[in-house]
């Protein structure tokens, strides 16, 4: 046994964790330095910079210093700026592998700050769908070249109207085949040599009635057999026929729906003259709220995690590392990462801006209670006052309900854009605005209403006239505006929402612009008219003869019908005068 | 790379006993699975220092289990899940999992007790195979590894040389 053990092995066993122990302790402030900027990184999707990081041991805490956090949509900003954080851990419970933080203090809180150098963006921020761009794209308000514009646009009533025609060729085809196979002008002609034959069989005595009973039934049996078939292919070619004659009035309308598609993209529809504020301010608004639900997203792990639960053992995606950590029931339940309560104040040339956020943990489950945040704003320099409630419901992680209120109350606002459109751009200069939002968002819904009433406002809408007549008579109508309200409306799904902007500028641009934009309109309708005309007439023309064709058939087959019906009515005069006779 | 296997072949060819060599990478399996930093990791440390065991093997070994940990994550996940989640133990992790000794070594995490599971079970027939195949290099492979001409060019190349000064810094020899 004593071969075995290597006691001198215990000293170096000291000398090797006790070397390790101090290079950590050493290096210690650094690790945690570059833990805040990677996590923070990989957090928020683009570059955490972090100035310093202090450890100190008894009592356990953390105090972080220059926090910077890139804007990924815009990195030469930063979205936040902390100049201080500082928190003390629960030691004992870090053994147990749960990080709690009691308080934490958050000061120097700054926003949309200018960096030094742009930060690098390690996930590129969600581009808007087409349909999104499209719902929040301008139209050019100048009158385009009918010409070019159809180089750039596709006609889609062309290829429409090509596959109808396609369409009823095929059918026309079909028909002609089905009315071959119907009784021909020698087979009728046949019956008639039979009815002839059963007239002259009535001059013929006894024994030539008695033929021409027989033969009288016969041909009554064949005629109505036909007549059948011939009424059989009627019904059906009448079915055919309706519906190709309503293919040919889709046919037609749709030169006329090719110029409203144009003429909406390149005009705005009486629709839109109603609300041209969706139009122009939709965009931006739009953007305002893509952002917050962005940041929404990227925080999400922060209040909620991702696990399946098999009776008293959950699993659960650690928010770092490798595999899954299991859990159990626990005797004093805790999550496994914890902020009781986190101080926050705003850089003090922002005035007294403070507030709140307790319980971010991403086990609320566990915690029974929901994240919850309140700011406060009052004095400040560029404001009344401001408040921001919120809570962030997700102890059920089915039925998540999260609720945002926020009140602005004589914000000075400068230098807002409106709308970032080349054609007319629109933004708010100066002003002083009442902002109020209330939203509310759910598992499967998501509603809020945004209203911001500005008065002794300045609305800046560029200098440059290319945008025309209609641009010109925006910028005018806008440019004497002094106080104006815009409502936000967003319902729908958390994936798929709709914003609907409305204000009171609607009516000042819809008075000022109505009557430029009907002319304009009307006058891209008519020159659009005339050329999908050209393009679709001898198209529509084609298309017309093929359904003449087919009506044809429908002709035919009423010729052999009367034929049949006269023929089966003089057979049956033949057959009814021997029976008579009888 | 080449001082690896330099160290290997000094290893290999030295006068150690097989048995310390291939007790040493068996512990070497043990901590090349597990995560560097946990307290697990310690104790097999103090448990490789305390016993004469071929340090230069347990660290070699530990350096080459690291890499196939990283290949093997996959099919320890499912192994610790598998085990972590099985009805029966479902009281014995219970209990543990309140501890916070036992919540120390992390267990609950999956690639951590599949580690753990599949190095205990491969410890004594990786022990075994290596003693065996140690001790029939050194009979059977050694002498004429020895003697052939390839070895011979071998001992008068730059290779050779670096194990030579690999044989002379004395701790790859520490048994």
């Amino acid at each position: 046994m004593k071969k075995w053990i290597r006691w001198p092995g215990l000293i170096g066993f000291v000398v090797v964790v006790g070397v390790v122990i101090a290079l950590w302790f050493l290096f210690l402030d650094g690790i945690v330095r570059r833990m805040v900027e990677k996590g923070g990184t990989a957090i928020v999707g683009a570059e955490v910079d972090l100035a310093g990081a202090h450890v100190t041991l008894i009592p356990l805490g953390i105090t972080l210093q220059g926090l910077q956090v890139t804007d990924p949509q815009a990195p030469e900003k930063n979205s936040i700026e902390i100049a201080r954080i500082a928190f003390s851990l629960d030691s004992l419970n870090l053994f147990r592998r749960k990080v709690i933080i009691n308080e934490m203090s958050a000061e120097g809180m700054r926003f949309g700050a200018a960096r030094k150098r742009p930060g690098k963006v390690v996930v590129p921020p969600e581009k808007a769908p087409a349909a999104r761009e499209k719902e929040t794209a301008l139209p050019s308000f100048t009158i385009p070249d009918v010409k070019m514009v159809l180089q750039q646009e596709k006609l889609e009533s062309p290829a429409l109207i090509e596959q109808a025609q396609a369409d009823l060729k095929k059918k026309s085809e079909a028909w002609q085949k089905t009315v071959a196979s119907m009784p021909d002008n020698a087979a009728l002609d046949a019956y008639q040599a039979r009815a002839q034959k059963l007239r002259d069989a009535k001059k013929g005595g006894l024994k030539g009635l008695k033929d021409a009973a027989a033969d009288a039934l016969a041909l009554t049996k064949d005629l109505n057999r036909d007549l059948d078939t011939v009424k059989k292919a009627k019904a059906a070619f009448g079915t055919d026929l309706a519906a190709a004659r309503a293919l040919v009035e889709e046919a037609e309308r749709l030169p006329l729906e090719d110029v409203r598609r144009i003429a909406d993209k390149y005009s705005i529809s009486s629709e839109g003259l109603q609300n041209l504020s969706q139009m122009l301010f939709g965009g931006a608004v739009r953007s305002w709220i893509d952002r917050g639900m962005l940041w929404y997203g990227r925080l999400k792990p922060m209040f909620e995690r991702s696990g399946d639960k098999k009776g008293n053992v959950q699993t659960v995606k650690p928010l770092r590392g490798n595999g899954v950590d299991v859990r159990f029931k626990e005797d004093r339940p805790l999550p496994d990462f914890l902020i009781g309560v986190i101080k926050a104040s705003l850089q003090p040339e922002s005035g007294t801006f403070t507030g709140t956020i307790r319980n971010i943990t991403p086990d609320q489950a566990v915690l029974g209670k929901p994240l919850t945040f309140a700011f406060t704003g009052s004095g400040m320099k560029n404001a009344k006052g401001a408040e921001i409630t919120g809570t962030l419901d997700h102890r059920k992680a089915t039925f998540p309900d999260d609720t945002l209120e926020i009140a602005v109350r004589g914000y000075q606002a400068a230098g807002i854009t409106l709308s970032s459109a080349a054609s007319l751009p629109v933004s708010l200069q100066e002003g002083e605005m009442d902002l109020e939002v209330k939203g509310r968002r759910d598992a499967k819904t998501i509603a809020a209403r945004c209203v911001a009433r500005v008065k002794g406002a300045r609305l800046d809408t560029g200098s440059d006239a290319s945008g025309g007549a209609f641009a010109n008579a925006i910028r005018s109508s806008l440019s004497k505006v002094s106080a104006f309200s815009l409502t936000a409306d967003i319902t729908g799904t958390p994936e798929n929402y709709q914003v609907r902007v409305s204000s009171d500028l609607d009516k000042v641009m819809k008075d000022a612009a109505g009557s430029v934009v009907r002319e304009h309109r009307d006058r891209i309708e008519k020159e659009l008219r005339k050329a999908v005309q050209e393009k679709t007439e001898a198209k529509l023309a084609g298309l017309r003869e093929s359904m003449g064709g087919l009506g044809a058939q429908g002709g035919k087959l009423d010729g052999v019908q009367d034929r049949l019906n006269g023929l089966l009515k003089e057979s049956g005069a033949s057959g009814g005068g021997k029976l008579k006779l009888w | 790379m080449i001082k690896m296997i330099a160290n290997l072949l000094k290893i290999l060819n030295s006068d150690a006993d097989p048995s310390q060599i291939s007790l040493a990478l068996g512990f070497a399996l043990v901590s090349g699975l597990l995560p560097f930093f946990s307290p697990l990791s310690l104790l097999i440390l103090l448990i490789v220092f305390l016993l004469r065991v071929n340090l230069s093997a347990y660290l070699l070994g530990t350096a080459f289990f690291s890499g196939v940990a990283y290949l093997l994550d996959p099919l320890l996940h499912r192994i610790g899940l598998a085990i972590l989640t099985a009805g029966p133990l479902e009281g014995l992790w219970t209990t543990l999992y309140n501890s916070t000794i036992w919540r120390i070594q992390r267990f609950n995490n999956s690639v951590i007790m599949g580690s753990f599971v599949f190095g205990i079970l491969c410890f004594i027939p990786l022990v075994l195979l290596a003693n065996s195949l140690i001790r029939r290099y050194r009979e059977h492979v050694l002498a004429w590894v020895k003697k052939t001409r390839l070895m011979q060019a071998f001992t008068a190349s730059k290779f050779y040389d670096i194990y030579m000064k690999a044989s002379g810094w004395g701790w790859g020899g520490l048994s």
